[in-house]
């Protein structure tokens, strides 16, 4: 069992990672086609990974379900959801007709009216209103946190408050109306000017910075994972 | 004296149902009246603009729209922006997405467009799928549809989102990978815009542009900086700024105001909450 869940996963880990490092240095028709048969392979297993994720997810609800765990009715939510989807789009198909026209008395076209599927239907009304409504819920939440949290506790956060004010006006029309000073003698206004350049320069060193960081952590973590230091990906389950 | 500082404590903490009322009535009352302020250009913006309007007719532009409906509000309008200008261009659109419930409302949005360029002289036959525009629908693999379409796209995309086969469509004529493509760009919900700079052009070099959500357009200012991204169109400001440069004013101009003036509701609400936490702290002290 060792071979099988200890020392296969790594050897494999190992000869792909060096394979794939080694591919992206060397330009020749050998090496894209074996970049072109591994993507395939890539995009194959990720596609299993989809199952494994609604296996997931309906194994996560039937559990809860059973045990009638605070909440369970969402779960009740979760599976009518999926299988009216799912069957829905097996059944029906998934893309809708093409429009039909409308014609007048005289049998001419004076418009077109679409055709639905039940899955495009549910998509189109149900799925999209839904998530537009999550996301769009963020604006209350944001609001009342700002006014909660937003304090001008020390030094520093006096420097963020101050920096937000001018990024949340200068990144509005509001913003440029209500501040229409133009320096320099030009016809760049102060108030869009200052955002960009807040952007441009201390924003994007901090996030430069960040992104080194991660660059470097993502080498870190490949090679601890291609040399067998770094085991986590293969889960639990014992030796 | 003590009702004073009651009256302080309770209006640093304020009910949040009250705020939730008047984030609803800042939204709702410059949609109702309809006023509208002119839009600032910011030079991100401009250069895409800029880059598309420089291609000849027949040129090949691809717009990824990586985003599903949560994302509508922000990026559907600068995905019909983006399509209006490249049409009214007379060049060829392709789309697809990363994103599993994004494929649906690429559909959408070229239905529109077929729609809205039915009497359009440069296309005397109407908008036509697999001629003028190719959806590829949605691409499994996230980063690797992305090496794939670099190696060749008629196998990264067989077919489109109806199921039609690519590989003899018309719009595929002279297009083998992704260094065929004249432009592309990827308005993404996520970090899609990583994998394009990491995984799309530096292996494969063409022109990338970006078009995000607001709130994340930060992350991609050193991108810009170091040319891997040509322009950044940022959150609904930013597909305002197109739709205003393409001359198709449409849904982002006339959120405009409702933005601006939920912007300049938080800063009221987080001027006056630190007004009354330094006057609360005073009185503590």
């Amino acid at each position: 069992m060792q071979l099988v869940k200890k020392h296969l996963p790594i050897a494999i880990a190992f000869i792909m990672g060096v394979l794939m490092f080694l591919q992206f240095y060397i330009p020749s028709k050998t090496s894209n086609d074996f970049l072109e048969s591994v993507t395939q392979w890539d995009r194959i297993i990720s596609a299993f990974a989809l199952l494994l994720g609604i296996y997931s997810l309906l194994n996560y609800h039937y559990h809860k379900l059973r045990k009638r765990v605070e909440g369970w009715g969402f779960s009740v939510v979760i599976y009518v959801g999926f299988f009216a989807m799912l069957l829905s789009g097996l059944i029906g198909g998934i893309i809708n007709p093409p429009p039909e026209p409308v014609l007048n008395s005289a049998g001419a076209i004076i418009g077109q009216v679409e055709v639905y599927r039940p899955f495009m239907w549910m998509y189109d009304f149900l799925f999209v209103p839904m998530q537009a409504t999550m996301f769009s819920i963020l604006a209350f939440y944001i609001a009342s946190a700002a006014y909660r949290a937003f304090r001008a506790r020390n030094k520093e956060a006096t420097v963020l408050l101050i920096t937000a004010i001018i990024v949340m006006l200068g990144r509005v029309p509001l913003g440029a109306f209500l501040i229409s000073y133009k320096p320099f003698g030009g016809e760049v206004e102060l108030l869009p000017w200052f955002t960009e350049w807040i952007l441009n320069n201390p924003s994007m060193a901090a996030q430069r910075g960040i992104m080194i960081g991660i660059g470097l952590g993502v080498i870190s973590t490949s090679l601890r994972i291609i040399f067998g230091i770094e085991r986590t990906y293969m889960g639990g389950g014992g030796d | 004296m003590e009702e004073k500082a009651n009256w302080m404590e309770k209006v640093s903490k304020l009910d949040r149902r009250w705020i939730f009322i008047m984030v609803a009535v800042a939204v709702v009352i410059p949609i109702i009246l309809g006023t509208s302020f002119p839009v600032n250009i910011s030079p991100s913006v401009q250069s895409s603009y800029n880059y598309i309007n420089s291609l000849p007719q027949g040129s090949t532009v691809m717009i990824v729209c990586d985003y599903d409906p949560a994302s509508e509000a922000e990026l559907y309008p600068m995905t019909l922006a983006l399509f209006r200008h490249c049409f009214d261009k007379g060049l060829r659109v392709y789309s697809f997405t990363l994103w599993p419930n994004g494929a649906a409302l690429i559909e959408r949005a070229f239905d529109t467009m077929k729609m809205e360029y039915a009497d359009n002289p440069l296309y005397p036959n109407g908008l036509q799928s697999g001629v003028n525009y190719v959806n590829f629908g949605y691409g499994v693999g996230g980063a690797l549809v992305i090496i794939a379409a670099g190696q060749d796209m008629r196998t990264a995309f067989s077919t489109d989102y109806r199921g039609n086969a690519t590989g003899s469509m018309p719009i595929m004529e002279g297009v083998a990978t992704l260094s065929d493509i004249d432009y592309v760009i990827d308005l993404a919900a996520g970090s899609t815009i990583d994998w394009w700079v990491a995984y799309g052009v530096q292996r494969y070099h063409f022109t990338l542009g970006a078009g995000c959500t607001a709130v994340s357009a930060t992350q991609y200012y050193p991108y810009l900086q170091t040319n891997q991204i040509n322009g950044l169109i940022g959150g609904l400001k930013g597909a305002a700024e197109y739709e205003q440069l393409a001359g198709h004013p449409d849904r982002a101009l006339a959120g405009m105001t409702a933005q601006s003036s939920v912007h300049a509701l938080i800063i009221v609400l987080v001027v006056i909450s630190n007004i009354f936490y330094f006057l609360t702290r005073k009185k503590g002290r």
